[in-house]
Order: C-alpha cells, then sequence, then structure tokens
C-alpha cells in the first residue's frame, strides 16, 4: 500500500493514479447549476457587504482573511447547517482509494453531523493567487473528494468546490468520472450564482445523498 | 533585550514586567462609556435574525469545533455583520505583530486585529485572541491579547487606549488597555440573548474608533 497526502497530486497524476476521466458535460452539475433559488432582500445585502470587502482587500487578504472575511460567512448565511449536517474546517480524512492511503487536512467538509462530521458529501479547499501554494487546488479537492467517496462506499456522487483567490469552480465526481464548472467570480454579479449553487447543494444533499 | 512571544505571559507576569496595573469598571470610564454606547445601539431586524442564525449553529456544536471553526462560523461572521471595515479600517487575521515594549521585543501573530487600512493592517487598535476552551493552548488568553495591545499601543506611539477582547469557547470578554492600566470586562456568553450585547459592543467599538482613535 502506498502513501500519498492531497497535497502530492494534480489532475494529471489523479487520473493515471485512479483511472479517473475528466468529463465537461455532467447532468448532476448542470442540474445542480439550474436549481431554481430565491435570494431574498437581507441575504442579497450581506452578500454585497462581504462583497465590498472582498473588492477592496480581497487580493491582498492571506488565506485566513480570505476564508474567515469571505468564504466563510457566505457558506454560512446560505445555511448549510442545520441539526443533520454541518460545515466543518480543517478536519483530518484518510482513507484508501486503490492502491493509496491518501490523507490531509481537508479545508472545508460538509458532511452528517453537527459536533464532527460523519459521512462527508462535499469537500472544497482555498487558496490565495499569489502565494506559492503546495499542490493544485482542483486535484487537492478531487483527492479529498475520492476519500469521501471510498469512506460513504455507496454509488452516490461526491460534491466539492476550490476556490483560488476570487475565482470559485464546483465539482462533481461520480463513479470515476469528474467535472469542474467554469469559473464564478466573486467579485462581479456571480457572487450571487455562488451563493445559489450553496443554496442548492444544501438542497441536493438533502434529497438525494442522506 | 529580552525577546518573548505573546504566548509567554500570564497577567501577573505583564504586571510585573511592564508595571501595569487591572482595575475594575468601576474604576474605568473608557469601559463604562463603550458599554453605554452599546447599550444605546438598536439592532436591525436584519441584523438580529443573521445573529440567531449563526446562533443555532454554535450552540449545537460549538463546544465540539475545532478554533478554526469557532473562528469562521461563529467569530468572523459576528464581525463582519458588525459591518467593520470600511474604507478606512479593516479587520485583519492572523497577521504579524512586534515591537520594543520596555525591555522586551514582543512578537506574535495576533488571531485578530482592527486598523487602518483595508488591504493590509497600518495602525492598530484592537486586538484579540481566541481559543477552544476543551483544548490545552499555549498562554493565557487573557494575557495573549493584553500582550499585542501592548505592542500595538507602542507601535501607534501616543496616549491613546488600546481596546481588545479574548474569547474562550462560548464566552467572550472586552478589554481596555489605557496607559498602564487595563480593565477586562464582566464575561458575555455568546450562547444566550447576551449575544446581542455582544453585537453591539463591537458595533459601538467602530463608532469609537471613527471617533476618537483616527
Amino acid at each position: 500500500m502506498k502513501t500519498a497526502t492531497f497535497k502530492e497530486w494534480d489532475l494529471t497524476s489523479l487520473d493515471e493514479a485512479f483511472g479517473l476521466t475528466q468529463i465537461w458535460e455532467s447532468e448532476l452539475l448542470s442540474n445542480w447549476q439550474k436549481t431554481l433559488i430565491e435570494i431574498n432582500d437581507s441575504d442579497k445585502e450581506t452578500l454585497l457587504m462581504l462583497q465590498k470587502s472582498l473588492i477592496r482587500g480581497g487580493k491582498a487578504w492571506n488565506e485566513v482573511e480570505l476564508e474567515n472575511k469571505f468564504i466563510s460567512p457566505l457558506i454560512m448565511i446560505a445555511r448549510i447547517d442545520d441539526e443533520q449536517i454541518g460545515y466543518f474546517l480543517e478536519r483530518y480524512f484518510k482513507g484508501i482509494v486503490g492502491d493509496y492511503e491518501l490523507s490531509g487536512i481537508v479545508d472545508g467538509v460538509i458532511a452528517t453531523g453537527f459536533r464532527d462530521p460523519k459521512k462527508p458529501f462535499f469537500c472544497m479547499h482555498e487558496y490565495k493567487r499569489s502565494v506559492d501554494n503546495q499542490g493544485s487546488p482542483d486535484a487537492q479537492a478531487l483527492a479529498a473528494m475520492l476519500v469521501a467517496q471510498a469512506q460513504n462506499n455507496n454509488e452516490k456522487p461526491i460534491y466539492g468546490m476550490y476556490i483560488v483567490g476570487l475565482t470559485w469552480n464546483f465539482m462533481v465526481l461520480n463513479g470515476q468520472e469528474y467535472c469542474i464548472s467554469k469559473d464564478y467570480k466573486a467579485d462581479d454579479e456571480e457572487i450571487f450564482d455562488i451563493f445559489c449553487m450553496l443554496k442548492a447543494l444544501k438542497m441536493i444533499i438533502l434529497r438525494d445523498l442522506l | 533585550m529580552k525577546t518573548a512571544t505573546f504566548k509567554e505571559w500570564d497577567l501577573t507576569k505583564l504586571d510585573k514586567a511592564f508595571g501595569l496595573k487591572q482595575i475594575l469598571l468601576a474604576d474605568t470610564p473608557l469601559l463604562q462609556t463603550w458599554k453605554s454606547l452599546a447599550h444605546s445601539l438598536d439592532i436591525s431586524d436584519f441584523e438580529k435574525k443573521t445573529l440567531l442564525d449563526l446562533q443555532e449553529p454554535l450552540t449545537w456544536g460549538g463546544k465540539s469545533w475545532n478554533e478554526v471553526e469557532l473562528e469562521n462560523k461563529f467569530i468572523s461572521p459576528v464581525i463582519m455583520t458588525a459591518k467593520i471595515d470600511d474604507r478606512s479600517i479593516g479587520y485583519f487575521l492572523e497577521r504579524p505583530l512586534k515591537g520594543i515594549v520596555g525591555n522586551y521585543e514582543l512578537s506574535g501573530i495576533v488571531d485578530g486585529m482592527i486598523a487602518t487600512g483595508f488591504r493590509d493592517p497600518d495602525v492598530p487598535f484592537f486586538c484579540m485572541h481566541e481559543y477552544k476552551k476543551s483544548v490545552e493552548n499555549q498562554g493565557s488568553p487573557d494575557a495573549q491579547a493584553l500582550a499585542a495591545m501592548l505592542v500595538a499601543r507602542e507601535q501607534n506611539n501616543n496616549e491613546k487606549p488600546i481596546y481588545g477582547m479574548y474569547i474562550v469557547g462560548l464566552t467572550w470578554n472586552f478589554m481596555v488597555l489605557n496607559g498602564q492600566e487595563y480593565c477586562i470586562s464582566k464575561d458575555y456568553k455568546a450562547d444566550d440573548e447576551e449575544i446581542f450585547d455582544i453585537f453591539c459592543m463591537l458595533k459601538a467599538l467602530k463608532m469609537i474608533i471613527l471617533r476618537d482613535l483616527i
């Protein structure tokens, strides 16, 4: 059994090691994107308030600031947390996938549980663009998603996301295939699409994954 | 010149090394003013809803969360909802702070800071540290915040007070350092109706910064 951390991969090496294929059209992703979500006035006001700080300083912030001042408040106002599922940060994940034991700290996980994560549905990683980070963001998120898939040990898809600076990408891993969304920019009107993707994610989890 | 990090202190050691004195609320007009300003503020329905939405997960899981979760899921969203950030001041996290205070060079990473600047902190007014109650942390939370506040004051090089806060689990304490005297507020519990007092203390802090410190 080989061991590796999430940081040691890029998409090509993941494809080769685990027989994965990237696809560019995915029903699961387009259903996620097409889910109808209404944004109420108070959510809109909060999003624009968070965006203002992001536009002013976001490119200078460190990763902790990006996460605390923008990403996490946005996830919290999307009301992911309830008594069944929660948003967890910096939790250690380990699992056997193919010939590898993969492990690492996941920046963000949505899973069953409100104290500690149990069954993971969604993994995310974020990066600051201007910093030389270890690993590649897409592969780091996908590696964590592979562990989540192995842990759950069912046929259901795993959702994910990676954020580089102000750009968000959503992902779906289904069987051996994964699809990565277009770029969503948090500093323009796409902030509302990002928010809707998060709200829709919760609906999908409650409807299809629990 | 001796060197020390913020984590190496407790309040007694800070008192001795820097000639500080802890005083009570009754003797601290600055903290009294901060509290009464906070009392006078209204919370909009929208803010109230946001705070209650944030409090719910805290009540469910807050005591099990790690420090990163406590900060990301509760502390920072509350601070962002208080709209501290504007063009002149900002809330910064995990920034290094270093300065010479008395015979010491004090340094460390500050969990949270409010300072002039929107990209990077310039003049600091407020320092905070947070801890998870159930974990054995290095240093004591009150002293770690106060040590950072001492450095903030040296950097500013003026007679103005420095404000601060430390959070242990669900309990928040506010602080003021003025001259050689400092005062620590009563405990504010984030899992009951005191969440609104906490929020008003943050809103009042911004008003004090803009009115008296800039």
